[in-house]
């Protein structure tokens, strides 16, 4: 579970969110509100990427601030558009990605030919596409020993086939790992994973509930 | 087709260079030209025809010296360094992207030739000395070593013409496939490496600068105040004359950090182990101050100096953290940089490795706080 106590987020004295007490129990969840409401800067604020005010808590007793180890350890992020060193190879990033989440390399292979990787892993980043930079990115994501996996804006520059494996594979690795998911867009999520969904909202700076 | 396509290149890059690279230009070729054809032989007491024959022997007798020749070449290199830079930005624009689906449809050998006319007209100056030289190289003497001043232009400027051909034809985002890359592409680089070896990929040049300038100053140093030899306090202004050049480079580590390697905020790492990066980064890029203190002060400095330069390093990273913005870095750093100077000439410099362990308490403290740079 990760629950929000008094959380505020703000940029040069500007509030952009404010989260009194918010609770998210096990599942997948998507994260759903227009461009620039504040679904990115919640999900690194909650991946630790971002400074924030108040409290970040994951079952119950792993402060975000107090604990950051421990919470990192089990809060995986994968960025919506992703910005990696262009000399590196994707097979170098999965090595940095596996050595800093304390990954193993057994679902890795997979994970490369299910992305549709495995003729690109050891090309340069910088010569490849946006779509199998996105492809590496969410690779990535899933790498560790993780609880959590927060997606922001995984469908973007990805082909219609490779939607599909992803909603699958997210689909496959709860049921299989009971890894928990927040998966943010500004657009709808594609059909195969909205009966699965909870659905939660960035509405006047806060996060609501709702119906499905 | 190709005279067509030629006079658009030349207009849209040959003369964009001259235009944004006077500055340039003037300090290579202005000093040469200035020395070989502007100065007054004799105070300037010889007549108009006395005048050309004696710069024409003079550029003669600077031409056939293999030395000269040498630094010919060198000048040359970073000339063409200068150019390939200039071009690697200008393929990036934008309004350019139609260099990539245009020229190079044509066979790589007609690319070539085009270009080749482009950067003809680029090394105009230096292909108008080389005329300047065969012309009195006939005229007073012969041209055995002369021969090679065209040769070296010409390959400078095949060379670049193919470098350019070639990112042509591979793709606008394609990163170039050098030999330094070629050498370091099976090297392991751990997370702590990676802003380190963007230098060495991407900005070669201005950390070769950086690293010059600051081995120059310690040197440099070392014979101003070679009077005051064994004053530990000249010790202590040079090296941390050295960390504050250092601070542009710890600056654009940072913000590549900030910009490709954001993701690493999200890994399960204790204080010690990001410590550990902050520290290996920095011994590592401090190296070369690292040999000049070893080398050129007394050995029994070497520890509480390297811990100074590493201490100011630490509180840069820290500093970093906070600022958001490269002014308030600089502003901060200069108001430090003084204090510091003033506690050395007091001859309270040792306080100054405090610097390091101060920064490691900051730094536990700022890590997660971090604001990143703009």
């Amino acid at each position: 579970m990760i629950e929000f106590l008094s959380f505020q987020k703000s940029y040069h004295s500007n509030l952009i969110l404010s989260i009194p007490q918010f609770n998210l129990d096990s599942g997948i969840y998507f994260l759903k509100g227009p461009n620039g409401v504040g679904k990115t800067t919640l999900l690194q604020s909650i991946a630790g990427l971002i400074d924030f005010e108040g409290k970040i808590v994951l079952n119950k007793n792993i402060d975000l601030k107090s604990n950051p180890v421990a919470f990192r350890s089990l809060v995986n992020y994968g960025v919506a558009e992703p910005k990696f060193p262009d000399f590196l190879t994707g097979e170098d990033m999965i090595e940095i990605f596996l050595t800093g989440k304390r990954g193993k390399r057994e679902h890795v292979e997979y994970l490369i030919s299910f992305m549709g990787l495995k003729s690109f892993i050891n090309q340069k980043i910088g010569e490849y596409s946006s779509g199998m930079l996105k492809k590496l990115s969410l690779l990535c994501a899933f790498l560790g020993e993780s609880q959590w996996i927060l997606l922001d804006e995984p469908f973007t520059t990805l082909d219609n086939k490779s939607v599909e494996d992803l909603i699958q594979w997210v689909l496959h690795y709860q049921e299989k790992f009971g890894s928990n998911f927040i998966i943010s867009s500004h657009q709808l999520l594609p059909i195969e994973i909205q009966s699965s969904c909870k659905v939660i909202a960035i509405e006047d700076k806060t996060l609501n509930w709702v119906e499905a | 087709m190709k005279a067509g396509t030629l006079r658009v290149l030349i207009r849209l890059i040959s003369f964009r260079f001259y235009k944004e690279q006077m500055g340039f230009l003037l300090m290579v070729f202005g000093v040469i030209f200035s020395h070989i054809f502007w100065i007054k032989p004799l105070g300037g007491h010889l007549n108009h025809e006395d005048s050309v024959k004696f710069h024409l022997i003079l550029l003669y007798s600077f031409a056939s010296e293999l030395i000269m020749l040498i630094l010919f070449l060198i000048l040359l290199i970073v000339y063409a360094w200068r150019v390939v830079g200039f071009m690697e930005r200008l393929l990036k624009l934008e309004s350019n992207q139609f260099l990539f689906y245009s020229i190079n449809a044509l066979p790589s050998s007609e690319q070539i030739r085009i270009w080749f006319g482009v950067f003809t007209i680029i090394f105009a100056p230096a292909i108008l000395l080389v005329c300047g030289i065969f012309y009195a190289g006939f005229k007073y003497g012969e041209l055995s070593l002369l021969i090679y001043y065209p040769v070296i232009i010409f390959l400078i400027c095949y060379g670049i013409s193919a470098f350019v051909v070639r990112n042509l034809n591979r793709g606008s985002n394609a990163p170039r496939n050098s030999l330094l890359s070629i050498t370091f592409q099976h090297i392991k680089k751990p997370l702590w490496s990676i802003p380190l070896f963007n230098f060495l990929f991407h900005q070669k040049i201005v950390f070769l600068l950086f690293k010059l300038l600051s081995i120059v100053i310690a040197i440099g140093g070392v014979f101003l105040f070679q009077d005051l030899n064994g004053d530990v306090r000249v010790f202590q202004l040079i090296t941390l004359t050295m960390a504050m050049i250092n601070s542009y480079l710890v600056y654009t580590m940072k913000k590549y950090e900030d910009e490709f390697l954001i993701f690493s905020r999200n890994f399960p790492e204790t204080i010690f182990q990001i410590w550990g990066r902050v520290g290996a980064k920095l011994v590592v890029l401090f190296l070369p101050e690292l040999f000049v203190i070893l080398v050129i002060f007394p050995i029994t400095d070497f520890i509480p100096l390297s811990a100074f330069l590493l201490g100011i390093g630490g509180l840069f990273e820290v500093l970093l953290l906070r600022m958001g913005e490269i002014q308030k870095f600089y502003q901060v750093i200069f108001g430090m940089f003084f204090g510091a100077i003033l506690l050395i000439l007091g001859g309270y410099g040792w306080y100054l490795i405090l610097a390091l362990p101060i920064s490691i308490i900051l730094f536990r403290r700022f890590y997660y706080k971090n604001i990143p740079l703009e």
